[in-house]
């Protein structure tokens, strides 16, 4: 990792490997690269840095709900009060520690009375942990360099030069010169880390997911008290997203049972939504696909998606009795049908430009009708019921105009007392080059049974180019 | 007896005739025929459900165009529930007034297609569900699809394949009414230059099997969407391809034409 800094790169962060090569944070670029020839270095990414370190310290708030930021690569976390919940302060810190190189990070954890001194402990000590006892952090403070502690550059290249190199030798020296030649600021800087001034953190607020544990007194498992749970969680849920001002896109309903493994349940909506009966009704279509087995003993409701919920009115002002509420589609029913199991789709139908009638509808899905309905004008009448594939039919026609006699389906033989037509419709030549100089004749036909029927013939009964001239059945009016 | 006690009879006797809910008030959905409309007192009832029997996958047409438009009436989005890909055509819906905005189609397995049907039925959302399915319903699932769209007010049509030799239709029903509707011959108009006739409104042969309450009856009606010459003649005769004339049968006439125009 190398960053520019003073019309430079400067190497920022090292592997263990490089750490081992012997390549330090702080040097030069160029130095670094002829120590190690085969260097692998990338560019330092500060806003995905930033972001990394936003995550990790939204994931901290398991050990206590006081995380803070140190820029740009520590965390602090304000754990008073906190320790006896994880077995004890060295406990606490071996966790800590566990837990994050298995998410991949190397890390040096101290604990002390003050943030300052854990800061200027664990930034010194690389690698390893650090537990200071109450009141004993000036001893801790005592060996280490002064760079531990967060001064500018330049004064401490004057303390190097005044042979000032560590924290004790710092704190021995009497404080009104001190003050006088580096000024209070730095002063400040001493005095919080050795607790004799309080310096608060600004604890950062993780926008964490909503989620719901519950252990059961006794195991369930019957639908019934499924659904009961249910019902006791959904409005919690409800109330915690109403007062962020979000709605619930997925909810995950984790079951644990006794046997240890979890039965999960996902359902969507299609649009954020924090309405109590909503989601009950949704997670309770969902429980037959719950197999208690020897039952459950702890449920877990999480929203895993939210979004802003739209401020809109609930009911309209004026009363409707024939709105526009009532003709829209229901979102409710619609998430219902597309959680539901056994429903395969859930779709509306669009028409679409295209040459031939069969692929002149797209199914899009519920809600997404924005345009207006087909505006192209239509001279001719189309079927309300239209075969995507066309079936092949035998047809008697009469010549000269081409207009069909008698038509046999499925050895039927159906006599076609009036007929209207033909509309000629060209083939898409730009797409593909089979539909070039395609042609097919449309003509509604009536039976002397009354079935009106949709008839094409390919081709347009004179050339080979134009089509082979077999008719097909396309639709029913 | 104070009016306390009559209020509470009163109050006993509608739940009985299962009119305590709010949309009780008989609703209906006029089918566009008057003389169907006064047959069965203004329409096809809400908050119930009707059966439609086709007796040919080619008659289905017949049934639609006595349904698409109760359909255009009716208040609420239409779900057309089938356990098959719809077979419904955009733009034919769209000609014949079905707003495809508040058209939902939903394909289930065949197992579950009378299930859904229930759930969209007895939701509390207004909705006219449409079930195309093979399967016969029985008499148990049809009286449970019953209390759901009384409970909701919500209205349901069958739509299944029932050929008239085999299922003639007079088996015992729980819908509220019960329809067989066929293709019944035009009258065919005759333009001048042209080799068939076109065909003229549409005409339907509507059997009313059974009706709760009522009896049956059977119209021939004629649907006035589809009435002649509804666009300019000029706008008929304008789209069509040229009659495809073999060579040596044109007359001399003819063929100068022809040639003056570039063809």
């Amino acid at each position: 990792m190398h960053a520019l800094a003073h019309n430079r790169h400067t190497v920022t962060g090292v592997s263990p490997a490089a750490l081992a090569a012997g390549l330090t944070p702080g040097m030069p670029l160029a130095q670094a690269r002829s120590l190690v020839p085969d260097l692998l270095t990338a560019e330092e990414d500060a806003e995905a840095q930033r972001a990394a370190l936003t995550d990790l310290c939204s994931w901290l708030i398991w050990l206590s709900p006081l995380p803070a930021f140190d820029a740009p690569d520590g965390l602090y976390s304000d754990t008073t009060g906190c320790a006896h919940l994880y077995g004890g302060e060295a406990t606490m810190l071996d966790l800590v520690r566990e837990r994050l190189q298995a998410r991949g990070h190397s890390c040096s954890v101290a604990l002390s009375d003050t943030a300052a001194a854990s800061r200027a402990l664990a930034r010194s000590g690389i690698d390893q942990i650090c537990l200071v006892p109450p009141g004993q952090q000036k001893q801790a403070l005592h060996p280490l360099p002064c760079s531990a502690l967060p001064l500018p550059d330049k004064t401490l290249a004057t303390l190097t030069r005044l042979g000032l190199t560590t924290i004790g030798a710092l704190t021995d020296l009497p404080r009104a010169p001190l003050a006088r030649r580096f000024g209070a600021q730095r002063l400040t800087c001493l005095d919080e880390a050795l607790g004799r001034q309080a310096s608060p953190l600004s604890v950062f607020q993780p926008a964490d997911r909503i989620s719901l544990t519950r252990s059961l007194v006794e195991p369930i498992s019957t639908s019934d008290a499924i659904a009961t749970v249910i019902a006791a969680l959904v409005p919690v849920v409800c109330e915690k997203l109403t007062a962020r001002g979000e709605g619930a896109r997925q909810l995950d309903f984790l079951c644990v049972r006794v046997d240890g493994s979890i039965q999960a349940v996902r359902v969507g909506t299609s649009d954020p939504t924090a309405d109590v009966p909503r989601l009950t009704r949704l997670l309770r279509d969902q429980i037959p696909q719950i197999a208690p087995e020897f039952g459950i003993e702890t449920v877990i409701l999480t929203v895993s998606a939210n979004e802003p919920l739209e401020a809109r009115p609930e009911r309209s002002v004026l009363p409707d009795g024939a709105g526009s509420s009532e003709t829209g589609l229901p979102a409710t029913l619609i998430d219902r049908l597309l959680n539901r199991p056994g429903v395969i789709s859930v779709y509306q139908l669009a028409p679409r430009f295209s040459a031939w009638p069969e692929d002149g509808q797209s199914r899009i899905s519920p809600g997404d009708v924005a345009e207006p309905a087909d505006a192209r004008q239509m001279l001719w009448a189309r079927p309300n019921i239209l075969f995507d594939l066309p079936v092949r039919v035998q047809v008697t026609a009469l010549h000269p105009d081409g207009a069909p006699r008698q038509l046999i389906l499925k050895r039927q033989t159906y006599r076609i007392a009036a007929a209207d037509g033909p509309e000629r419709l060209l083939g898409e030549w730009w797409q593909t080059t089979e539909s070039y100089g395609a042609i097919r004749d449309y003509w509604q036909v009536e039976t002397t049974t009354g079935l009106r029927l949709w008839l094409f013939r390919k081709g347009d009964g004179a050339h080979e180019w134009s089509g082979s001239g077999d008719w097909f059945l396309q639709g029913v009016f | 007896m104070t009016t306390d006690a009559v209020a509470r009879l009163r109050e006993q006797v509608r739940r009985l005739e299962r009119r305590n809910f709010p949309h009780s008030h008989a609703d209906t959905l006029p089918t566009g025929h008057s003389a169907v409309d006064d047959h069965l007192g203004g329409g096809l009832r809400t908050g119930s459900l009707h059966d439609f029997l086709i007796s040919d996958p080619l008659e289905t047409g017949a049934s639609l165009a006595m349904l698409l438009p109760i359909l255009k009436e009716g208040r609420g989005p239409v779900f057309w529930i089938s356990d098959t890909p719809a077979e419904l055509n955009a733009c034919g819906l769209h000609q014949s007034g079905v707003s495809l905005e508040h058209l939902l189609c939903i394909e289930t397995q065949p197992d579950n297609l009378l299930s859904v049907a229930e759930d969209v039925l007895r939701g509390p959302e207004r909705a006219l569900a449409v079930v195309a399915g093979r399967h016969v319903p029985t008499l148990k699932e049809i009286r449970r699809l019953n209390l759901a769209v009384e409970a909701s007010g919500n209205t349901g049509f069958f739509l299944r394949s029932a050929p008239l030799a085999q299922a003639p239709g007079k088996d015992p029903c729980a819908c509220a009414t019960r329809w067989r509707i066929l293709s019944q011959p035009s009258s065919p108009v005759s333009l001048p230059g042209l080799g068939m006739p076109r065909p003229g409104s549409r005409r339907l042969s509507a059997a009313l099997l059974r009706v709760r309450g009522g009896r049956p009856a059977h119209w021939i009606l004629d649907c006035t969407d589809h009435a002649p010459l509804s666009r300019s003649l000029d706008a008929l005769l304008a789209h069509r391809a040229p009659p495809a004339f073999p060579p040596g049968r044109l007359s001399d006439r003819q063929t100068t034409r022809c040639a003056r125009a570039g063809t």
